[in-house]
This record gives C-alpha cells, sequence and structure tokens, in this order.
C-alpha cells in the first residue's frame, strides 16, 4: 500500500472510462475531500508563488522610487503595443483554460481539448512575441519583421541593441545613468515570468494528452483544476507586470 | 447524526458511521461548480475593456502632459494603474479561479499571502526611503553611488558613460547623431524630453567631484554631459 | 534492520523488510508512508548535526590560541614583525591568511549545514513527519507523494551543499551579504553552488509546511476540533505557516544574488545604483520567521512530553495554542533586528519597538508551562531531563535577545559573540534539546525499543553543563567586545576561549554518548510497551512501532489530548490506571469505529 501509485490496488473494470473508475487515494475518506485537500493545498502552493515575484515587485518598487528618471526612460523604450497584445493573449488564454474546465466538468471532452490546445497556442504566442519582438532587438538590435519591409525577415538596427542588465549594458544612448538597473529588474521580473509560462504550458500539455486518454471527466478533474490555477496565476503575475513594466509615464 | 453529551460536551458519533456518509441526501460527492460559458465571456469582456482602460489612462497622462503642459503627480499613474490591476486580478481570482465559490478558507488564504507581501514591501520602504530623512547631519554624506570601480568593464565611470563614449569612439560623433535619430525614430514611443533628476542623500549617483565636507549640501550638478540633442 | 525484524512480535510494524536486502532499499527508497519518510529524515538530520558539529569543534579548536603581530628588535637593531601563535598549525604571514580563508570557510560551513540541514526541518520533518498524522488520527499525510519529493529535494540541496564544500567551500558566512559575495572568488562557482543548494532546501521546506497545513485541516480525526489538538501539532502546524509564507522569499533572494553575481544586474551593487542592505533586508524577511520554524515544534514537543512526564494537565492550553500562531504572525514584522547596525534610525526604532512584542508570546508558553509541572507527578527520565533543559536555557536565550533588541545596546553587542551566545542558546538550547526530549519520548513508539536510561541521563547531564560551559562564557567574550567570526583575537580574551573549547569537548562526548545510547537500542534495547509513559494522545494508541496504516480502524475521539484525571491512558488497564468514576472496563477509553 505504501507504494508510489496508491490506487493500483483497486479493480478496474474495462467498461467504464478512467476517470469514473477513479478512487481517491486510501488515507482519504472520499473523493470529494482528496479533491479540495488538493484544492486548498494548491492555493498554498500559489501563495509561495505570489511571495516569489513579490522580491521582484519589492526591488521594482524601491528602484522605481529612488530613480524615477531611469525608470521612465526605461519604460518609454519599451512598446506597450507588444505588452498589450501579450496580456490581452495571456487573458484570452486564461479564458480558454477556465472554459476547458467547464467543458470537462460538462462531459464536453472534444470541446475541452480545443480549449486547452488554445491555451497552449497562446502561451506559445506570448513566448514568441516576447522573445522574437521585445527580448530580441533590445538585446542585440536584431528585429524580427514578418512584414518584410526591410526585404528579409530579419534585419540589425545597429545601435539599438544593447539594452542589458548589468555588466553586459552597451547600449550607447542611454540618459540616465541607473539605466542598468532598470533593465535588470525588467528582465529578471519578465524572465522569471516567461519561465513560469513555460511550467505552465508543460503541465496544460501533460493534462491535455491525458484528457485524450479519458483521465479526466466530470467527477475527477483535479489535475485539470490545478493546472488551470496555475496558468490562471501566470496571467495574474502578468496583469501586474505589465501597467508597472510598461505604462509608466 | 451527533448528539453532544452533556457530560463531556463532546460529540457522539454513530461509530459506525461516523462521517455520516450513509444518512439519506448526504453523499460522499464534492459540489463541484461549473463556472458557465455566459459568466467567463462576461469576466473576459470586463478584463478586456479594463487592460484597454489601463492602456487609456496612461495615454491620457501622456496627452495631457504634452498637450495641456500639466504635469501630474507621479503617484497618480501608480495608483491608478494599481487599482485596475487589483480590480482585474479580483475578477480572474473570483471567477476564473472559482475562489468566490469555493471554500471561504482559499480566499483568506490569499489574503494572508498579500498582507505578508505587503509588509514585506512596507517595512522595506519604510527603511530604504527613511534613510536621510530623520538627521539631517547625515543626509549629504552618502557617496554610496561610489565610483563605479567594480565593474571593470566600464574602467571607473558609470557603464550608462562608458558604453556611450565606447561607441561614440567606434562611430565618430557624425555616424553617433546618424544612428541615434534612426535608433530614436525606430517604431516606438519617443524617449521624454526631461532631463534626469538629479538626486541628494541617498541616491547612488557617481560622483566626479569629491564628496562635500561635513555640513555642506550636495552639489546638485549632474555629472554626466547634456543629453545628445533627439 | 534484521535485527529489529527479530527482536520484536508486532506483524505488519512499518519497519519489517518486505524481502531481501535490495527489495528492502527499494522500499525505502520509494516509501510514501510518514513514517519512513520521518526516519529517513532523523538519520540525515543526525548525520548533518554530526557534519556541522565537526566543524564548530574545529572553529573552537583553532580559537584556543590566538595569533598576534608583534613588533621585535632582530640582531642588528632594526624593528620587524614577528607573528606569535599559529594559526591552523602555521605561522608565517602567507599561511596566515590562508589560515583565516579556511577559518572563514569553516564557520560558513558550520552556519550553512546547521541552518539549512539541521535545524529547520529538524523537528517537522522528522518527528512532524511521523507523528503529525499519528496525532490527527489520520493514516498519512495529506499529500504523501510530494512527501516523498520534498524528501529527495533534500537530499539533492544537501549533496549541492556538500558539493560546494568539497570543492574547497565558501567563506562568506552563512548569511551571504553582499557586496562579498557578489564579489569573491570571481571564476569560482562555490559560491552560486552553496545558494542553490540552500535555494533546493527552501523548497523542500515549503512542500513540506504545504503538506502539513492542508493535513491539519483536513485530516483530523473524527471528534478532534481544533482545541482537541495536542499542542505539537498546533506548533508544527504554525511553523508550516511560516515555512509557506517566508520560504519563497529566501527563494527569490539567492536567484537574485546569483544573477547578481553572473550577471552583475547591479540591484545590490552601491556602484550600478543598487544597495547591499536591500540584500539584508530580503535575506532577513525569510531568515527572520525561520528561527521561529526552528524553535516552534521545539516549543511543541516541549508542551507535550512536559505534560505527558508530569501527569499533568497542560496549564492554559488555548493560551498555548494563540501564543503559537501569535509567534509566528510577530515573526514577520520584526526582521529589521538583524539590520540595527545598517538601516535607517526610523526603522531601527519601528523594529526595536516591534521586536519586544514577540517576547509576549513567548513568555506565556514559559509561564505556562512552568505552572503545568506545578504539583504534577513528575518522572525523572531523559525526556523530562530535556525539557527542564530547554526550561533553562531557552529562557536565558530568550532574555539574552531583550539587550539585542534594544537598540542602544545592539550598537555595542551587534556582531560580537553576546549575538553567538544568544542563538546558540536558543536553537541549541532550544530547538535541539527540545529534540533530544522529543527523540526519547517518542523513542520507544518510533522504534518499538527502549532505550538505557541512566546512560541517557548521563548524556544529558554532560550535554547540559558542557553547553553551558560552552556558551555562557561567550556572553562575557561579547560585553567585552570579542566579535564573531574572527580567527584570532586580543590576549585579554583567551582564557574565556580556552574555557568555551573546553566546554564543547564536554558537549561532544554528551552527543557521542546519546549516539551510543541510540545504536545500542535499536540492535539490542528492551522491547517497548505501546504506552510507556502513559500519554493520551492518539499516537500512544497506535502499536509500538506503529504498522503500516497507523491504525487498524479510524479512531474516534473522546476525550481531550491531556485529561489525565478524566480519561485512561490507551493500553493501560483499570488496575494500573484507576478513573476516580467509571465502572470497571476494558483497556483504554477510545472507541474504534468498526
Amino acid at each position: 500500500m505504501t507504494t508510489l501509485d496508491t490506487r493500483r490496488d483497486q479493480p478496474l473494470t474495462e467498461d467504464r472510462p478512467l476517470w469514473e473508475r477513479y478512487k481517491a487515494a486510501h488515507h482519504w475518506r472520499s473523493a470529494a475531500e482528496e479533491f479540495d485537500a488538493c484544492k486548498f493545498g494548491f492555493w498554498l502552493f500559489l501563495s509561495t508563488e505570489v511571495l516569489l515575484f513579490g522580491g521582484i515587485f519589492c526591488a521594482y518598487a524601491i528602484f522605481r522610487t529612488l530613480y524615477p528618471a531611469a525608470f521612465h526612460e526605461g519604460s518609454a523604450s519599451l512598446d506597450w503595443r507588444f505588452g498589450g497584445l501579450n496580456t490581452v493573449v495571456l487573458l484570452l488564454s486564461s479564458y480558454t483554460m477556465a472554459t476547458s474546465i467547464y467543458c470537462i466538468q460538462t462531459g464536453k471532452f472534444r470541446r475541452a481539448q480545443v480549449n486547452l490546445v488554445i491555451t497552449l497556442v497562446c502561451g506559445f504566442l506570448f513566448l514568441a512575441i516576447k522573445g522574437l519582438f521585445e527580448y530580441m532587438p533590445k538585446w542585440s538590435g536584431w528585429f524580427f519583421d514578418p512584414t518584410m519591409a526591410h526585404g528579409t525577415l530579419f534585419h540589425f538596427v545597429e545601435g539599438y541593441g544593447g539594452k542589458r542588465p548589468g555588466s553586459l549594458f552597451d547600449y550607447p544612448f542611454a540618459v540616465s545613468e541607473q539605466m542598468p538597473i532598470w533593465w535588470s529588474v525588467y528582465y529578471s521580473g519578465t524572465a522569471i515570468h516567461a519561465l513560469h509560462v513555460i511550467i505552465g504550458m508543460v503541465l496544460i500539455a501533460r493534462v491535455l494528452y491525458r484528457t485524450t486518454k479519458g483521465h479526466y471527466g466530470p467527477s475527477h478533474y483535479t489535475m485539470v483544476e490545478v493546472s488551470g490555477l496555475y496558468w490562471h496565476l501566470v496571467d495574474l503575475i502578468w496583469i501586474f507586470l505589465f501597467p508597472l513594466l510598461y505604462l509608466i509615464h | 447524526m451527533t448528539v453532544t453529551n452533556p457530560k463531556t460536551h463532546r460529540e457522539e458519533f454513530n461509530e459506525l458511521d461516523p462521517h455520516g456518509f450513509e444518512l439519506p441526501g448526504h453523499g460522499q460527492h464534492a459540489h463541484h461548480i461549473a463556472v458557465g460559458p455566459f459568466t467567463l465571456r462576461t469576466v473576459l469582456l470586463f478584463l478586456l475593456m479594463f487592460t484597454a482602460l489601463t492602456v487609456g489612462a496612461a495615454q491620457a497622462e501622456v496627452w495631457i502632459m504634452h498637450t495641456l503642459d500639466i504635469e501630474l503627480p507621479w503617484w497618480v499613474n501608480v495608483v491608478g494603474a494599481m487599482a485596475i490591476a487589483v480590480v482585474k486580478s479580483v475578477l480572474v481570482m473570483g471567477y476564473f479561479m472559482q475562489l468566490k465559490y469555493d471554500n471561504p478558507m482559499n480566499s483568506i488564504l490569499m489574503c494572508f499571502c498579500f498582507f505578508a507581501l505587503g509588509l514585506f514591501l512596507f517595512f522595506t520602504g519604510l527603511d530604504l526611503f527613511s534613510r536621510g530623512a530623520v538627521y539631517d547631519y547625515k543626509a549629504p554624506q552618502v557617496v554610496a553611488g561610489g565610483t563605479g570601480n567594480q565593474v571593470t568593464q566600464a574602467g571607473g565611470k558609470p557603464m550608462v558613460t562608458a558604453a556611450r563614449e565606447r561607441w561614440m569612439t567606434e562611430w565618430g560623433p557624425e555616424k553617433f547623431a546618424l544612428v541615434h535619430a534612426e535608433v530614436m525614430s525606430h517604431g516606438h514611443a519617443a524617449v521624454h524630453e526631461h532631463a534626469p533628476v538629479v538626486s541628494s542623500e541617498n541616491r547612488s549617483r557617481p560622483l566626479t567631484d569629491a564628496p562635500p565636507a561635513h555640513g555642506e549640501p550636495a552639489p546638485h550638478t549632474p555629472s554626466t554631459p547634456a543629453p545628445a540633442a533627439h | 534492520m534484521s535485527a529489529i525484524a527479530h527482536a520484536h512480535e508486532h506483524h505488519g510494524s512499518y519497519l519489517e523488510p518486505k524481502g531481501g536486502f535490495w527489495t528492502t532499499v527499494w522500499d525505502w527508497a520509494t516509501t510514501v508512508d510518514h513514517k519512513k519518510i520521518g526516519v529517513m529524515y532523523l538519520f540525515a538530520i543526525l548525520f548533518m548535526f554530526f557534519l556541522g558539529g565537526m566543524a564548530a569543534m574545529a572553529v573552537r579548536l583553532e580559537l584556543l590560541e590566538p595569533v598576534r603581530t608583534v613588533s621585535q628588535t632582530a640582531a642588528d637593531g632594526s624593528l620587524v614583525a614577528v607573528i606569535e601563535g599559529q594559526l591552523f598549525g602555521t605561522s608565517d604571514a602567507a599561511s596566515i591568511a590562508e589560515g583565516n580563508n579556511i577559518y572563514n570557510r569553516l564557520f560558513t560551513l558550520h552556519g550553512a549545514i546547521m541552518v539549512f540541514m539541521v535545524i529547520v526541518p529538524s523537528v517537522p520533518a522528522s518527528l512532524g513527519n511521523f507523528f503529525l498524522p499519528l496525532m490527527l488520527g489520520a493514516k498519512d499525510v495529506a499529500f504523501p507523494r510530494l512527501n516523498l519529493l520534498s524528501w529527495y529535494i533534500y537530499v539533492l540541496g544537501s549533496i549541492f551543499a556538500v558539493a560546494a564544500i568539497i570543492l574547497g567551500g565558501v567563506d562568506t558566512g552563512w548569511t551571504f551579504y553582499t557586496p562579498y559575495s557578489t564579489t569573491t572568488d570571481a571564476g569560482y562557482w562555490r559560491v552560486a553552488l552553496m545558494t542553490m543548494a540552500a535555494f533546493i532546501l527552501g523548497f523542500s521546506s515549503i512542500l513540506t509546511g504545504l503538506n502539513f497545513v492542508v493535513t491539519v485541516h483536513k485530516l483530523r480525526a473524527p471528534g478532534m476540533g481544533w482545541f482537541d489538538m495536542p499542542l505539537f501539532v498546533w506548533a508544527v502546524y504554525s511553523a508550516a505557516i511560516i515555512q509557506v509564507l517566508a520560504t519563497p522569499v529566501i527563494g527569490i533572494t539567492l536567484a537574485l544574488l546569483t544573477m547578481e553575481r553572473v550577471f552583475r544586474i547591479g540591484i545590490f551593487d552601491p556602484a550600478l545604483g543598487g544597495d547591499p542592505v536591500l540584500y539584508q533586508h530580503f535575506f532577513w524577511f525569510y531568515s527572520h520567521p525561520v528561527v521561529y520554524v526552528m524553535i516552534l515544534p521545539g516549543m511543541g514537543i516541549i508542551s507535550d512530553v512536559l505534560s505527558v512526564q508530569s501527569h499533568k494537565k497542560i496549564f492554559g492550553y488555548r493560551a498555548i495554542a494563540f501564543a503559537s500562531l501569535g509567534i509566528a504572525a510577530v515573526s514577520f514584522i520584526v526582521w529589521g533586528h538583524h539590520m540595527f547596525t545598517s538601516m535607517s534610525e526610523l526603522a531601527s526604532t519601528v523594529f526595536s519597538a516591534l521586536t519586544f512584542l514577540v517576547a509576549i508570546p513567548t513568555a506565556v508558553k514559559v509561564f505556562n508551562w512552568i505552572a503545568t509541572l506545578y504539583k504534577g507527578s513528575i518522572a525523572i527520565n531523559t525526556p523530562m531531563l530535556y525539557v527542564l533543559i530547554f526550561l533553562f536555557l531557552f529562557s536565558i536565550g530568550g532574555l539574552t535577545g531583550l539587550p539585542l533588541g534594544t537598540l542602544s545596546t545592539d550598537l555595542h553587542l551587534h556582531d560580537s559573540y553576546f549575538v553567538v551566545a544568544h542563538f546558540h542558546y536558543v536553537m541549541m538550547g532550544g530547538t535541539i534539546m527540545g529534540l533530544m526530549a522529543g527523540l526519547h519520548h517518542w523513542w520507544p513508539k518510533m522504534f518499538g525499543k527502549m532505550y538505557h536510561e541512566p546512560s541517557a541521563m548521563t548524556g544529558a547531564i554532560l550535554v547540559f553543563l558542557g553547553f553551558n560551559v560552552t556558551f555562557f562564557t561567550q556572553f562575557f567574550l561579547g560585553t567585552q567586545g570579542m566579535p564573531r567570526r574572527y580567527a584570532s583575537y586580543v590576549d585579554g580574551f583567551q582564557t574565556l576561549h580556552i574555557i568555551s573549547t573546553v566546554g564543547s569537548w564536554m558537549l561532544l562526548l554528551g552527543f557521542l554518548i546519546h549516539l551510543f545510547v541510540f545504536i545500542h537500542s535499536l540492535a539490542a534495547g528492551k522491547k517497548a510497551p505501546a504506552n510507556p509513559w502513559g500519554g493520551l494522545t492518539l499516537e500512544w494508541e497506535a502499536a509500538s512501532p506503529p504498522t503500516e496504516h497507523n491504525f487498524d480502524h479510524e479512531p474516534i475521539v473522546k476525550h481531550g489530548p491531556y485529561d489525565f484525571d478524566t480519561a485512561r491512558p490507551p493500553h493501560w488497564s483499570a488496575e494500573d490506571y484507576p478513573l476516580p468514576d467509571e465502572p470497571a472496563g476494558p483497556a483504554g477509553t477510545v472507541v474504534r469505529a468498526h
């Protein structure tokens, strides 16, 4: 009974789908209790994630108050349209995630899978926008232009790049002296957030796969709920990061 | 189902069914609340509206500054953006994350979490922003900016200055101005035109002059050359 | 393991091996049983304790003799500087510098191992894991597989730390203060390794705390309300809340520190516009609450052990329960008292005032314990000895925190040996003595064996004496001005340092005696009854050692955890334990559901 999979001792009848045959682990009194406890436990974990990002927000608050000019200048070189687009993408993905949970709760498995796929696509879009349109030009000066306005997919703008944190800073036209601090806060905040986006996408991909195998249904969808909570947290963090980084005026 | 023993004031259980699972109408299943598509769509709509609002407010602030030449106090931007962000996050947490329909314990937990974060921010800020506040004699002495010596790449200068000088040497002044113009026009909001605020007590800025003697006020001249015209 | 299997007769004990050697190893490696995980943690923690202790012995050995540079007249009449004394057995200037380096690495090793790998997980991960479900009447913690993951994360973190040590160690102090930690040893990865070790260990702590909070909320036996839980559970629960809320901040702190070191992001570097004191804020926001993670479970042990060993209802149950929560709450708003000499006057004043607050719930607990002892039927055995030792040592430690919390005196005592003595009194005189009390109290339950009482009591007395000789002298060293983390010192301090080192040898002897007592108990100890001390809480209902599922049937709680005058302890007969007003009946008043 103390092996890793505590459910293997339950009898499996072949005709019922996996989610109907789900039995809670042996130390729980019922599946309902297990679900409630898992949710509560995951909210505890989410609070740890909030406090993790809290450190970044504290650094941001301190340095923005100490060096408002540097933060102002730095924020002005961020394009709020990309940030806004990313916000919309993440909000949409939160919506599709919540919808997929609703679909599983009501037994609409195909629609749930479609929603999960859209969530994943949105996550990927977020990372692509961030990486290709924001990080790459700022770091190196190379622009990715799908409209091929300059004739090629990638073109280099001299002197644009070098907006890097700390000792890697190499941008020629900065005015405020504490610009490296601004870029450090920007990169550390958004990079740690992007890492969480990737983790969230892994969770959702796994949930998608297991949904196709029939593991989740109206009476058992704990993992879907929990992955959804993680994804919503990722969205929440961005809701705060976006105005703080992009909309300083 | 359970009665209280008057002598011990403890609940007496039916020992065959202590959790009351076998009672009629009291099943083992959780009450799964399904948040319907109409609610979700409405919440999404509100979230998108608030996003537009927050962007609009920021743009309005810029417009007010440029057109009406009124400079709003710095906290307006922060308070406004944060207020809208809080509303959005309450919507996400309440409806998408189903806190509204859940065991209230989860909401209480998140309140504690944000409270702890608030304590962290408050007390750290209490220290960081009051360094020069209490005793005047301390204020001008802080040269905490140092001379940038630790970053060997910068060779004793602030990194921003070092980067500018490095590129200036490599390109020469004409190309520098050309590239500058090109970069500034490359499809994003223009750099704000106000000169950097020169700071006093606890704002680290490398000074090229000797630090002021005890009792003298800190110099208020910027140590960097005037920004290139743009 | 086979000795244990033969020695006791209970079938299905969790310790019974399931097959051959490799089967047993695999069983333990993949177990989700909280008892096995608790035992594994216990052995790892005791091992790390000895490792860190050896580093401390080396530190104290080095401090026997100071090194000094004196001017002497040479043969040709010129003045030369001569080095007297030795540092790690060498006397020339170049190797003095290297010797100082070694010393720095030794005390960093001692601090880092003791804080991150011993004391923080000591009670929660070992005794907490083992007894939390048992005391609640549950079959396991809320998330058993997460528990196993916590264990493996702890192992991984410890491997990182040991790797950093083997590669040469770190000399920044366990607090990794900037700017030294971000600029030292450039090109070597040891600091990054050590901070990553602490980062990983933090996750272990978070997941354990998370598990415990959910377990306490969701897995209590029927009839057990919040105020029917043993106080050990209250203490571990309060500590778990701190673990969940505070530990992520050290995570982000160490991540930012590593980024500062590798990328020079500059937020802690004044040359780039940052602030090194900001690092201290980030660091101590976790590290202060974590000292309450260290002490609260120890206090929980004391509440339970004291009550059982003096066979008396705990005085002021609710006061102690709320005091545990109160300590956890106040712990989050006092961290600045580690940084009085770095902060602004306003912040220092505020933090000093708030620091005094935390003494209040602590004192409530101490007074309640003493009141419990009054008119109790006090057993003189090792657990009780350690309880009394705890009361004495922790009170000294707590009281000496007051001059450190007072701004004016702290300016003189900061970073002196007074601080070292204070935190050793509370951490070692508090948590470790509590751990020893709990270990001896619950050893029969955990392993089904009794230990040799007279030897253990000798060990306890030696530990007590050795501890006081070692650390009480350090209070005087501190007030006279001896700074901490110094390998050498002025001559006037030497006497006290010698006394302190001799005390450390007594301490080592005491712990070695305990080690032998434990080994002897496992190999050849007397078989333990299910309830040797007459405790009333649910863990005494289970067999010694417990079966895999803890209880045969779900227990229903019908009396409070400390109702010694109205309830009979499980497994005790009516003749041994007559109650004032009850008809003669079968042993134990806890009824099992069928």
